[in-house]
């Protein structure tokens, strides 16, 4: 587990630098320099958040009282942000407080750990629909739907993706999930229908040129700084659209600096260092055993990369333009604290959770009495009208759900060393 | 081994992820490697910008340094169209008065183009709109004082401070003044066909002259432009910090001129009341200095407009003392004496015939206006008899006559360097037919512009050399420095100095009282001339009624300073030369005496005279 951390750890480091070396470059001209200055501030303190975050007790993020509280909370702040004198609006979106703060980052970050404890808690229960889907869904909503109508529709999906990615990942049927894609495209439709102005800003991607002057404006200017940068880009500092051809380009567009700066060397090592974090966490998705623990890395791992590949879709005019800041790169504040938290909760997480031994994980040697002992048991299950249950697989006598997930934990519980409990032994009937 | 379910889940989300990242490296790849060419194209017309600064067109001066052209600086008025785009009454409103266009012009000159816009599928959008042109700097300081006060759309008090800085941003963008530059004349229309006037080059930047001196000259007096190749930030303003180029613009030189802007403004005076009463087709006076062949006046009528260059028929810039090709009259006979004094053939006082004012030479009729018996040459010459020259031109013969009179400069360009000059016609000798030998000596049949005959009769007053006429004395630079001087060419000689002498004595007299001249007769000077009147011809032949009237003269005669020819081509009113163009070759003498210094002579012999040569500037 130490490599994955340490890769994982230097992959953020080394976006870390990158984005303070391109904001630097940016802010050059379309803010101050007090805007750089704020954004290493924004870094210790996200900094800060990430060591915080690793040193969390594994105990108190498996606490469901914790994991209520947080939810209560975050729907209590993206409730607040709403109402027009606490929140105030810039650019048609109310997601900043007054005081500053983005609620809907937090929602990020707490909505992934409520999914992740909600689907270790009922495991068994994820193939129903009731529990399984509609209720983790019917959450997934509301703090989505929250996020949407303060008009960040980036985050809004982004957060909607991650949760029923991590709920299809725990064992949610595709079934019901497959629904959804046609349901969504015909809100998205009807919402086109009533705005038309959306669709041309949603569609115009496809052909930018022809909308340079209009809303394809920021793309497309993203599209020519990319290629001007060429393989080595001109040098650091060299860029010329930064000055007004880009808006956002600290933000959202960075990646279009990058490009431009550093070239094709320069946008291939960001990819690089974001699969790598990918990598780095599905590997010890793949180490840990706890099921909270693995969904809650798998997802926040999930959330980050999907956050990067959106943002670097738009800058690249392969998806329409949304407002989703590079993670680590962009400057924001909020946003950065919150992955950055992230990534801490991820490496504490990984420290601390129980791991599965290897001496488990190795391959059995092909035993040609056992295959034969397993094939014929098969074949008796079979004949029995044989429904498919992971239940079975995992060697538990009983089968049905009521008593399938164990107890939830009591606060002055420990959560059973049984180091691990996801072997096989063989030899077991299933 | 683990849950093949959450494997299989696992896996379909790791392929997924790891599909995009592949997706988007293989997009970025050909984004950046394989069109990175093309886009690099397509970003530089948006972030380099490259701009001429035009210099100033330098003047055009007369001999003494006045002015007689200058460039001024003006502004070109564009409206900004996103900026007045919402607000197109109010703009309309304040705009108006000071560009003198009434509002509802205004406004729809800003109309135009964004109805356009509108109609075209997120084509390009115009971003600025021409108002007006040639806006003179007082009238631009006025419209932005205008400008400072007008509050369009917005309350006339009490704004708030978000309306501040609207209306501020609005009067800061709606025009904006581009410089620009243009010719202005102290002098209004003096000698516009010889100044000749700039106009745009094509593609709509810089000047470039079209004709006369502006365009002789072009090259000294555009100078170079300076170019500044650099970046540009998204509103258009230049980064000077990007600079690559900056090489700032060299004006123009000045040219300075041989002509006299005093003795021009008399001689226009006077060309216009003769042609008020005349009323030719066109009408030149020329004036040039013998000795050195600088053209002391240039007047010619019809006379373009310089303020407004583009009016009036489509030749009304021609020059026609430069580019008409007529046919000399009796004025030619000057050519024809000197020929016989330097051939040795006749003295002044050989005795020729005039048959009574008809000859008859192998067929072909020759009369005179009045018949004469036998005339002396000198007398022949006063009187202007044809039937004498011809039979001096007869004895002659072709290749003599031929050779003179390209020696006197017909059939060549003067070099003057001006555009549009001809370069006359006499008829090779092989080819000169009986009627052509009976008429050459007297003018008719050959063809020289007012200019050659000008420098014919210069050549005889400068004891027979022939000098190379001078419009430009030389280039001055912006600072004050000369760069570069044309002084005076040599001239060839072509007749003996006594011969031409005998000439002066023949063309003395025709400028008296018994002469053809005799309405050129100035009060207090001695002066020569030589009276023309030449029938003009089509293809098909002569035309009746259709006459060029001719006077060339020096003075004064004891030795001359200035030789001043009149043309008056197909006058309405009279067409001797004698009664239309000596009495303007006689007022302008008497006018240009006492500017010049030249000391009256009457009286004077030529060794008294050469006592007090007179003074020339």
């Amino acid at each position: 587990m130490k490599a994955e951390s340490v890769a994982m750890a230097c992959a953020v480091g080394a976006l870390l630098t990158v984005g303070v070396v391109m904001i630097d470059s940016a802010t050059v001209t379309q803010w101050e320099a007090a805007r750089w200055r704020a954004h290493l501030l924004w870094l210790g303190c996200g900094l800060a958040a990430g060591v915080g975050a690793t040193l969390i007790p594994y105990r108190w993020l498996k606490d469901p009282r914790v994991h209520r509280l947080l939810l209560g909370a975050a729907v209590l702040l993206l409730v607040a942000v709403l109402i027009p004198g606490v929140g105030e609006k810039v650019n048609g979106e109310r997601r900043w407080f007054r005081f500053g703060g983005q609620p809907s980052e937090l929602a990020k970050l707490i909505l992934p750990l409520w999914v992740a404890a909600y689907a270790a808690a009922r495991a068994g229960c994820l193939r129903s629909f009731r529990a399984g889907f509609l209720k983790p869904m019917a959450v997934i909503g509301l703090v989505a739907g929250l996020v949407f109508v303060e008009q960040d529709w980036g985050t809004a999906l982004l957060l909607a993706g991650t949760g029923t990615v991590m709920l299809l990942v725990a064992g949610t049927r595709l079934v019901f999930v497959l629904p959804l894609v046609p349901l969504g495209a015909a809100v998205l439709a009807l919402l086109v229908k009533l705005d038309p102005g959306r669709k041309l800003r949603l569609l115009c991607f496809w052909d930018l040129e022809k909308y340079a002057d209009g809303p394809g404006w920021q793309q497309w200017h993203s599209l020519l700084s990319l290629g001007v940068g060429g393989l080595w880009g001109s040098r650091v500092g060299g860029g010329s659209h930064k000055f007004g051809f880009v808006p956002e380009q600290q933000t959202d567009f960075v990646f279009s600096l990058i490009g431009e700066e550093l070239g094709f060397v320069g946008t291939s090592f960001v990819l690089a260092m974001y699969a790598t974090i990918f990598a780095c966490g599905m590997r010890m998705v793949w180490r840990v055993a706890d099921p909270f623990a693995r969904l809650l890395v798998g997802g926040l791992t999930t959330l980050i990369t999907l956050q990067a590949l959106v943002n670097i879709g738009v800058a690249t005019a392969s998806l329409p333009n949304k407002g989703i800041p590079l993670p680590f790169v962009s400057y924001g504040g909020s946003d950065m604290v919150c992955l950055l938290a992230a990534v801490g909760m991820v490496l504490g997480v990984a420290r601390q959770a129980p791991r599965v031994p290897e001496a488990e994980r190795v391959v059995e040697a092909p035993d040609p009495v056992a295959q034969a002992h397993r094939a014929r048991l098969a074949l008796v299950a079979e004949t029995r009208r044989w429904r498919p249950s992971w239940r079975r697989w995992l060697g538990c006598r009983r089968v049905s759900p009521a008593h399938a997930a164990p107890a939830p934990l009591r606060p002055y519980q420990r959560a059973p060393r049984r180091g691990g409990g996801v072997a096989i032994r063989c030899g077991e009937s299933g | 081994m683990v849950d093949p379910n959450f494997l299989l889940r696992m896996g379909g989300l790791v392929a997924l992820v790891a599909g995009a990242f592949v997706a988007l490296e293989c997009r970025l790849a050909k984004t950046q490697l394989v069109d990175g060419d093309v886009l690099r194209a397509k970003a530089e017309r948006y972030t380099k910008t490259r701009r001429f600064a035009e210099p100033w067109r330098g003047e055009i001066r007369d001999r003494a340094g006045v002015p007689v052209a200058v460039s001024m600086p003006v502004k070109t008025v564009y409206a900004d169209l996103s900026v007045c785009a919402s607000r197109i009454e109010p703009v309309s409103a304040v705009l108006a008065p000071h560009l003198g266009l009434p509002a509802s012009a205004v406004a729809g000159m800003l109309r135009a183009p964004l109805a356009v816009a509108a109609g075209s599928k997120g084509g390009q959008r115009a971003r600025s709109v021409v108002l007006r042109r040639q806006v003179s700097l007082p009238e631009w300081d006025a419209l932005t004082n205008a400008l400072a006060q007008a509050t369009f759309e917005f309350p006339q008090s009490r704004r708030t401070r978000r309306e501040e800085a609207a209306l501020a941003r609005v009067r800061r963008r709606v025009v904006y003044g581009e410089d620009d530059q243009i010719r202005v004349y102290p002098f209004t229309n003096l000698c516009s066909t010889v100044l000749g006037f700039p106009r745009r080059r094509e593609g709509g930047v810089g000047w470039e002259g079209a004709c006369g001196v502006e365009r002789a000259f072009d090259r000294q007096l555009t100078g170079q432009r300076g170019i500044c190749v650099s970046e540009k930030d998204a509103g258009g303003a230049e980064l000077p910090f990007r600079r690559v180029q900056n090489t700032p613009s060299v004006d123009g030189n000045h040219v300075v001129l041989t002509l006299d802007t005093r003795l021009q403004q008399v001689a226009e005076r006077i060309l216009g009341e003769a042609v008020a009463e005349r009323r030719p087709r066109s009408a030149s006076i020329l004036a040039i200095v013998p000795q050195t062949g600088e053209i002391l006046v240039w007047a010619s009528w019809p006379q373009p407009s310089l303020l407004a260059p583009g009016w009036g028929p489509s030749d009304i810039w021609f020059n026609h003392a430069l580019g008409d090709r007529l046919e000399p009259g009796s004025t030619f006979k000057i050519v024809t004496l000197a020929a016989a004094l330097n051939e040795g053939i006749a003295t002044l006082n050989r005795l020729l015939d005039c048959e009574h004012g008809h000859f008859v030479y192998r067929g072909v009729h020759l009369r005179d206006s009045h018949p004469y018996g036998t005339l002396t040459v000198l007398v022949a010459f006063m009187k202007s008899s044809n039937i004498a020259f011809a039979k001096l031109a007869i004895e002659l013969g072709p290749e003599r006559m031929y050779r003179y009179i390209t020696g006197f400069g017909v059939g060549q360009l003067t070099g003057l360097g001006l555009p549009g000059e001809t370069a006359g016609w006499v008829p090779p000798p092989a080819e000169w037919t009986d009627h052509t030998k009976t008429r050459a000596g007297i003018g008719q049949g050959v063809a020289l512009s007012q200019l050659q005959l000008t420098l014919i009769a210069a050549a005889i007053a400068n004891d027979g050399c022939l000098v190379p006429p001078r419009l430009v004395r030389g280039v001055e630079s912006p600072a004050g420095g000369i760069v570069e001087r044309f002084p005076a060419r040599p001239g060839r000689q072509v007749i003996r100095p006594e011969v031409a002498r005998a000439v002066q004595v023949a063309m003395e007299g025709v400028a008296s009282a018994q002469g053809t001249g005799s309405r050129a007769v100035l009060p207090d000077h001695r002066s020569l001339g030589k009276t023309g009147t030449a029938a003009k011809s089509n293809k098909e032949g002569y035309i009746r009624g259709a006459y060029t009237a001719w006077y060339v003269g020096c003075f004064p005669a004891s030795r001359p300073q200035v030789v001043i020819s009149v043309v008056f081509d197909e006058p309405s009113q009279g067409y001797y030369g004698g009664d239309v163009c000596a009495p303007v070759f006689r007022e302008l003498a008497a006018a240009m005496a006492p500017v010049l210094g030249i000391a009256p002579d009457k009286g004077v012999t030529v060794a008294s005279a050469s006592r007090n040569p007179g003074r020339t500037r």
